[in-house]
Parts: structure tokens; sequence; C-alpha cells
């Protein structure tokens, strides 16, 4: 497989202090690839998850957090309906406590079996500007893709989805599909690096393994998108209900752009708010971090003590 | 107590004949990781009055199935149900006087140490399920963590 340095152009800051990439570029992921076998799978699923998947059929995708039982976010997992089985796509740092609950939970008399895909299938991102006319010129005999729907073609999988009105596209395929690989070189296409990912994910505000880790309430990370309160009771329903009908979200993600590294951990700000930067990443000396501050955070805000220009981005 | 952990590693041949997953050879391994313990509960005196009651006679043939499930507030959820001796031997039986209670080996980390009582109230009143393993419990007391 090809798998290259990042060799890419910064993204821009545009007039409404949105960021913005140049280019959609593919990411490869390391993510946890799952496979759910049995009749029964989708139940057994909707049992767990935060959104409502009781009417994911053949050919569809949806998502949703595996939360704990004080509501804090466990892992953000894509769901695809392939007919007999259904492909569960999660964050890799998360595999085995993800799959521990997926198996320990299967009621006695159903037949339900979890299959691990990870050693013959990998999981990409495309995201940055226009990521579907980059899929049309990778594979032109494609239809258009649509939210909540996978398309298939020779074996790959590729699926639209959204965060903070950014496209984002998924794709699974096979680890031995040569075609996949050579029609992306022929492109003049290469694939980056989980390393470089973490950079550009933070140009959407899309949270990533630090942020996924039993930590933070959907609302704390953005997405609340993902919880469906009147599905019943899932794992953390009870606390996302109290906190929607008694409560208004505290905290929200922001972006921090500097021209330093960013220390993991709590920030002063000139309104006298915390930030509590959570990741960092650096690309051709732009470096970014993502953190968590209180919704009333003012958007001109600076940081203090910091040594250096520092911009705060909202979400 | 003795434990066993079993570690699975087989391969499976998907059912699904065309797509992503399937064609000739194509193949994953199950992931399945089971920890079984023997599993001791104890059974308050009222709940086995309860439960001779709603047996009525039927000791012999039928017996009291507990069972861990996903689902509720906090992640699983307990089942009980008398049903007819089920034809499985993935169950652990524990017998108090006549009453036959079935585990499966699958839920008996969960529910192992448990103690089932039942409360004559109309209010709030019926089985009731203490477990030690719990870390949380939901409000209604049926779902745990």
């Amino acid at each position: 497989m090809l798998v290259s340095p990042v060799v890419v152009a910064n993204p821009s800051v545009d007039t409404m202090g949105n960021l913005s990439e140049k280019f959609a570029q593919i990411y490869l992921m390391k993510s946890s690839i799952s496979v759910m076998e049995g009749s029964d799978a989708v139940n057994h699923l909707n049992n767990i998850l935060s959104t409502d998947i009781e009417l994911l059929h053949k050919g569809m995708r949806m998502d949703g957090l595996i939360c704990d039982s004080n509501g804090k976010v466990a892992d953000v997992v894509n769901c695809y309906n392939v007919g007999q089985s259904i492909l569960i796509v999660g964050m890799g740092s998360n595999t085995d406590s993800t799959r521990e609950l997926l198996t320990r939970g299967v009621p006695w008399d159903k037949k339900l079996s979890l299959l691990d895909g990870n050693g013959a299938l990998e999981h990409l991102k495309i995201i940055g500007k226009d990521p579907c006319s980059l899929v049309e010129k990778i594979y032109p005999e494609l239809s258009k893709l649509s939210e909540n729907m996978y398309s298939e073609f020779e074996n790959v999988v590729f699926s639209l989805g959204m965060h903070n009105e950014h496209e984002i596209i998924d794709v699974i395929v096979r680890r031995d599909n040569s075609d996949f690989y050579n029609r992306i070189e022929m492109c003049n296409h290469k694939i980056f690096r989980i390393e470089d990912w973490e950079f550009a994910r933070m140009t959407i505000g899309y949270p990533g393994a630090n942020e996924v880790s039993s930590k933070y309430l959907p609302h704390d990370i953005g997405m609340l998108n993902l919880i469906s309160l009147n599905k019943g009771c899932y794992p953390g329903q009870e606390i996302h209900a109290r906190l929607d009908s008694r409560s208004k979200p505290k905290k929200k993600m922001v972006i921090m752009a500097t021209d330093n590294v960013m220390e993991i951990g709590k920030h002063s700000l000139s309104d006298d708010s915390i930030v509590k930067i959570t990741s960092s990443a650096v690309r051709d000396g732009s470096h970014l971090s993502m953190g968590i501050c209180s919704v009333d955070v003012s958007p001109d805000a600076t940081l203090v003590n910091y040594n250096g220009e520092s911009k705060l981005i909202l979400l | 107590m003795t434990m066993l952990v079993a570690t699975v590693q087989i391969q499976r041949v998907l059912a699904v004949d065309m797509g992503i997953l399937g064609g000739e050879g194509f193949s994953l391994p199950v992931v399945s990781k089971i920890d079984v313990v023997d599993v001791d509960i104890e059974l308050t005196e009222t709940a086995k009055a309860a439960l001779s009651a709603s047996m009525s006679g039927e000791e012999d043939t039928h017996v009291l199935l507990i069972s861990a499930q996903s689902g509720g507030c906090s992640g699983y959820m307990y089942d009980m149900a008398i049903v007819e001796e089920p034809d499985n031997s993935g169950f652990q039986k524990i017998q108090f006087d006549r009453i036959r209670i079935f585990i499966h080996n699958k839920d008996s980390t969960m529910l192992n140490g448990i103690r089932v009582d039942y409360k004559d109230s109309l209010m709030g009143g019926g089985f009731q399920i203490e477990n030690p393993n719990a870390s949380k419990s939901c409000g209604c007391g049926q779902s745990f963590s």
C-alpha cells in the first residue's frame, strides 16, 4: 500500500473564522472493524447505541455512540447493514472495550457472533474540500453518495457522513484489493497516515481517541446529533435526558490555532475562562489543538501566559 | 470457586456469498472471550415461597431461568422467566429444595453472588435482585452495569 509523508497545503481561516482545507485527502484510519453476524444483530446493537438503528436495513449506514452508564462517550461507531451481517467501525483505541460490550450482553438464546475484521479490512476517511469529487475521480463508475446509505463497488464500501457541516467520506476496503490502491495512484493521490489524520480531523473539529475516552459527555465533544432522546433506554440515557430537561450544556469543543506546541491540560484564556486542551497536532509548522471550554467563552479570547499568537475557533 | 477462561479463535466463513464480506476463501476470526465461574446465588425464604406458588407443582418440568442481556440505562438488564427445562448444556443448575434455577455460563460472571428476594408490596413489589458485581444500577432496579 502507498503511504506517503504529509505534503499538503495548510488550512486557511476564512472570513467566518472557520478552518478550511484546500484539498480533499485520503487518510488511513486506525479503526476497530468488527462484523456482527446473526438475525438479531440490529436489535442487539440498538440496545447498546445512543441512536435508534432499528430501521437499519440492508444498504444503509447509521452512526451512534456507545456511552457508559454515566453518559460519557466510550466509542463512536458506524454501522453498515451488509445483508446477513452488520459491519461495525469504531475507534481503534477502544477496540477491546467495545468488543467486550458487544459480546457480553448477547442473550443466551440468540445466535450472534462477533468477527474480527481488522486483519482483512481497512478503513479510510476522505475529508477536505469537496471529498465527493475526489471519489468521483477515483471511481467514476460510482453513483452519487447520499447520507445514511452506502454504495458498494467492486468490494469497496463508500459512505457519506457529515460533521460540523463538513462532508466526510468513509471507505471500507479489503486489504488485498490492489485495484483500489492502483486507482488512487493512477489519479496521483496518496494515502496519508493516521498521524496526519490527527491534524486533519482538528480542522473540522472531529473528536479523536483523547476525546472519546469515557471522559466527556456527547454535549462536550460536539456529538449531540448522535443521541436520540425518544428511542428509550440505552446506557447513559438517564444522564442525557436529565441534561436535556433540567439543564443546559456547560462545555463545548473548540479548536485552538497557535504558532507553538500546546501542552495537553488546562490553559487560561483572556476572558478569565479556562480551555482544557485534549489533543494537539502539528503540520508544516502550523499547530492545531482541540480543547473543551465553557459555552460562554468569548470568540475573541486568546491564551494568556503564552509566548506566541493564538486564535480560538468556535465550532 | 474455579475460574475458567476460554479464549476461542476460530475462523468463520461468512454466510453472505457476495460483497465486501463474501467470496471464496474469505473468512474472519471469531471474537469470543468467555469467562466462566461457578455460580453461587442466594434465594430468600420469601422468594422461595413466591416461586413455589408461581410454579404451582411444575417444579419437576420447569425451572427459573435468570439471565442478563444488553439494555437499559446502565448497560445490562436482568431477565427472569419460568420456562420448561431448556435443552442446552451451557447452563449451571442451582437447586433450592424442589426449585431449580438455571444460569447460562455466559452470564456467570455477571450473576455470580446475586441475592434474589421477593417483596410483597403493591408499589415496587415483586422479585428483586441484589448484585454484588454491579457498580451501578438504574432507578427501576432492572438495569445494572
